[in-house]
C-alpha cells in the first residue's frame, strides 16, 4: 500500500500498518524487527480495551491513542475501515507524525 | 506556624493538580496510587472521579500487558484523543497522574503535565524516599 510507504518516509517512523478491529492485517509495512501479526493483534487489543473504558467513562470512542514506551512510541488511529498503527522511535517529532497520519487517513478514506 | 508549614508541604500534590487545572481547557486532574485509589483530585465532579480513577488505571494496566508482549517496559505515558477531549495518563514515581482536557487545550499542556509529574516525583522522593522506583 502506497500510503503506508509514504508514511514510513517520515523521519523516525519505523513502520506502519492497517489492521481491522478484529486484529486481521489489511496492509503492513513494518521494519524487519517487528512481526506484522503480533503488532496487529496487539494494536487491536489496545484499541478494544481503551475503547471499552472510554465508553464507560464519558461515552466517547477514542480517535487516536499515543503510547510512549521506553524504546519508542506507538500511534493507533481510527481509520474508519480499521486501525492505522504507526511505530516510531522514542525521539520522533510527534507533531510531524500526527500531520503525516492525518494526510494518510485522508488518502485511506478516499481509496 | 509549624502547623501551617506542615500543611503547605503536605499539599504539594494539590499544588501540582492546581498547576494543571489552571491551564486553558483542562477539565480535571487526578493523582492515583497503583491500586486505583485517589490520592488527589481537582475538577468539578469528585464522585465521577471514583470511576475515572480505576478505569484510567485499568487502561494503563492493559496497555502495559500488551507492551510486555512487544518486549517493551511499562508505558511512560498514554494519550487518548476523542472527538472533543483528550485524556493523558502518565506515571509519576509510584503514582499515576491523569489529566482530562477539552479539545481547546493545546499541545503545550504536555509540558505542564511533564512538570506536574516532576513535582509529584520530587514530593514522593522527599517524603517517602524508600518507595521511589
Amino acid at each position: 500500500m502506497n500510503v503506508l510507504s509514504e508514511l514510513n518516509k517520515t523521519s523516525g517512523v519505523r513502520g506502519s500498518m492497517l489492521v481491522g478491529s478484529d486484529g486481521i492485517i489489511i496492509a503492513a509495512d513494518l521494519d524487519s524487527t517487528l512481526q506484522d501479526e503480533t503488532v496487529g493483534a496487539l494494536s487491536a487489543s489496545i484499541v478494544a480495551s481503551v475503547g471499552k473504558a472510554m465508553e464507560r467513562l464519558h461515552n466517547e470512542s477514542p480517535r487516536q491513542i499515543m503510547v510512549e514506551a521506553e524504546h519508542g512510541k506507538l500511534f493507533l488511529t481510527d481509520a474508519g475501515l480499521g486501525i492505522l498503527t504507526v511505530v516510531a522511535e522514542k525521539d520522533v517529532n510527534i507533531g510531524l507524525v500526527r500531520l503525516e497520519i492525518k494526510q494518510a487517513l485522508a488518502k485511506i478514506r478516499g481509496q | 506556624m509549624l502547623i501551617a508549614k506542615t500543611e503547605k508541604k503536605d499539599n504539594r500534590f494539590q499544588s501540582a493538580l492546581d498547576y494543571l487545572v489552571e491551564y486553558r481547557g483542562v477539565r480535571e486532574a487526578a493523582i492515583l496510587d497503583r491500586d486505583g485509589l485517589l490520592v488527589g483530585y481537582r475538577g468539578a465532579d469528585l464522585s465521577g472521579a471514583e470511576t475515572f480513577a480505576p478505569l484510567s488505571l485499568l487502561m494503563l494496566h492493559n496497555i502495559d500487558a500488551v507492551l510486555k508482549r512487544l518486549g517493551e517496559n511499562k508505558a511512560g505515558s498514554v494519550v487518548i484523543k476523542t472527538a472533543d477531549s483528550w485524556l493523558t495518563i502518565q506515571g509519576a514515581a509510584n503514582l499515576i497522574l491523569v489529566v482530562r482536557a477539552g479539545s481547546e487545550a493545546d499541545d503545550l499542556l504536555r509540558v505542564r503535565i511533564g512538570r506536574a509529574a516532576d513535582m509529584i516525583r520530587l514530593h514522593v522522593q522527599e517524603k517517602y524516599p524508600l518507595q521511589v522506583d
